[in-house]
């Protein structure tokens, strides 16, 4: 089986060692160009492992993943990193670093441009555009420490989005945000799907975060797939209960998938 | 003496110039030292800079040259076994240190009396300092401003996180092990101006101060080296009017910088809000 061309990733059979460890084992899954992906389980389950695994800070193998079309090992890093725009989780920052909005986000420019090139006016309209999008035009200038959890989650957006990439991934978004900042920053992760067509993958151990977007979900469980595929049809309760090993109800509000713990109340 | 009495002798004019350049190239090393968090690459590699010039005396050989060799080695060996050991830096430094110090000193204890030169490279020696040290350290100052330029955006991106430079497609690695090759050969070249026990002072003081100013990396570069000569030049300046060790009036100059920028810092009271300044 050879990836399509409208394939962003392709995993065949694929396990991924971290040291001694296997963290995963056998998955098997296909993410097409223009789809946007909710890869959840509980802690520990792979899901951080696997991303960082399609981004090569990890090796992979034996069994296959393709990138773009491309088999990883063949992908020159850089030049792959290029492509995604990733969000990691729990992006710990020094609050008193000589650093503004602004230029966080022209990091993204200073990956695209390649060492020794300055920044042009280009990347710099790209730059404002991209926080002109999540609203943080009136920001930009203030130093990255004094934004708050909400507004630095959004600049990294936007600092992801400067990177025109293919494809976006956000690791446990929402973490560190309160309620309503999680749902602010989902729906607008939603909105550029919807609104760009950008190929989209969540990961999450929370799915009610998971915008009515996200259409299609992988479920990992130790290490391994324990489903893939629309997300309605995934995520049930019988499902979720299996998933997180003990019974949940699972409610859909506004194209959210809400779940309940059965054994409180 | 007066100053403008000073200013004849050719020691004083070298001296004031390594002071200059010193505190310029110092300064500009410890902005990525401070920012980064890695304080103890500055004591680690003045002692590694140290222990290879030390050696290098004892076999015969030029110390510059074995203190450069030395300081670039461990600068070379701090980044992969941080990467691999998945440590803090700071403890692959730490070990480093520990364990340059301990050389350094044995071979001082291993040469034979009197061990003026061995000496010096721990207190330094500025007043004896020759114009081709002074050129040296020129020429070292400048390389490092002229990475700093060509590499600006890079450098700021692996300062701020290493991991975020990585995913943007920043070639990290090699980003990283140039800043720790810069602050090696940094150090080594100024090795003989405060000597390797306070060159720490000069890297990490005027750094630290202009941190409490700024909010704006270019800034902190600059205000750095301005506070990094003013603490040199007065030093020196202090130490030939009053007799004093120049070394220490270096350091005693560069803390009292900090300690008046920290009474004094904006961004102190500020906590961190308001527009970058």
């Amino acid at each position: 089986m050879t990836s399509l061309p409208d394939q962003v990733i392709t995993t065949r059979s694929l396990r991924v060692r971290l040291r001694e460890a296997t963290i995963l084992s056998g998955i098997d899954l296909a993410i097409g160009r223009g789809e946007f992906w909710g890869i959840a389980g509980p802690n520990g389950s792979g899901k951080t492992t696997l991303v960082r695994a399609v981004l090569g800070f990890l090796p992979a193998g034996p069994g296959e993943l393709e990138v773009f079309g491309r088999r990883i090992e063949d992908w020159p890093l850089t030049g792959l990193r290029r492509r995604i725009g990733y969000l990691p989780q729990n992006l710990s920052i020094d609050e008193g670093f000589p650093i503004s909005a602004r230029e966080v986000i022209l990091m993204a420019r200073a990956g695209r441009r390649g060492l020794f090139q300055r920044l042009t006016a280009e990347d710099r309209e790209v730059a404002e555009n991209c926080a002109r999008e999540l609203g943080l035009l009136p920001l930009l200038d203030r130093p990255l420490g004094s934004l708050s959890g909400g507004e630095r989650q959004l600049t990294q957006l936007a600092r992801a989005l400067a990177q025109q990439p293919e494809l976006l991934i956000l690791d446990e978004p929402t973490n560190n945000l309160d309620p309503r900042a999680a749902a602010g920053f989902m729906t607008t992760v939603g909105r550029l799907h919807r609104d760009k067509g950008l190929t989209v993958i969540v990961i999450t151990h929370e799915i009610p975060i998971l915008p009515p977007e996200c259409a299609k979900v992988a479920l990992l469980r130790e290490g391994r797939l324990a489903g893939a595929g629309a997300a309605g049809e995934l995520l049930t309760s019988k499902t979720l209960s299996g998933l997180y090993g003990y019974p949940v109800d699972v409610e859909v509000r506004a194209g959210r998938h809400y779940l309940f713990n059965r054994t409180i109340g | 003496m007066e100053l403008a009495d000073l200013w004849q002798f050719a020691f004083f004019r070298n001296a004031l110039a390594a002071s200059l350049l010193c505190g310029v190239s110092c300064s500009m090393i410890g902005v990525f030292i401070v920012c980064m968090g890695i304080p103890f690459i500055g004591v680690a590699m003045s002692h590694a800079a140290m222990a290879g010039a030390v050696f290098a005396l004892l076999a015969g050989f030029d110390p510059l040259a074995g203190g450069f060799t030395v300081a670039i080695a461990c600068s070379l060996v701090v980044g992969p076994l941080t990467d691999r050991s998945r440590m803090n830096p700071n403890i692959s430094l730490g070990i480093l240190f520990s364990l340059m110090m301990g050389l350094a000193f044995m071979g001082i204890g291993l040469a034979p009396e009197p061990k003026n030169e061995m000496m010096g490279l721990i207190w330094g020696n500025i007043l004896l300092l020759s114009a081709g040290d002074v050129l040296r350290m020129a020429v070292v100052t400048a390389v490092t401003l002229a990475l700093v330029a060509l590499l600006y955006k890079e450098f700021k991106a692996v300062m701020f996180s290493r991991p975020l430079a990585a995913a943007v497609g920043i070639r990290d690695k090699l980003v990283y092990y140039l800043l720790l090759v810069l602050c090696g050969a940094t150090v080594t070249v100024n090795l003989d101006t405060v000597g390797g026990l306070m060159l720490f002072s000069l890297i990490v003081n005027p750094a630290a101060a202009a941190w409490q100013f700024t909010y704006r990396l270019s800034r902190m570069f600059l205000l750095s080296a301005v506070f990094g000569v003013a603490s040199a030049a007065s030093g020196i300046v202090l130490s030939s009017v009053f007799d004093l060790p120049s070394g220490a009036c270096v350091v005693i100059s560069s803390s009292a910088v900090f300690g008046f920028a920290l009474a004094i810092s904006p961004k102190r009271r500020q906590k961190g809000h308001g527009s970058a300044a």
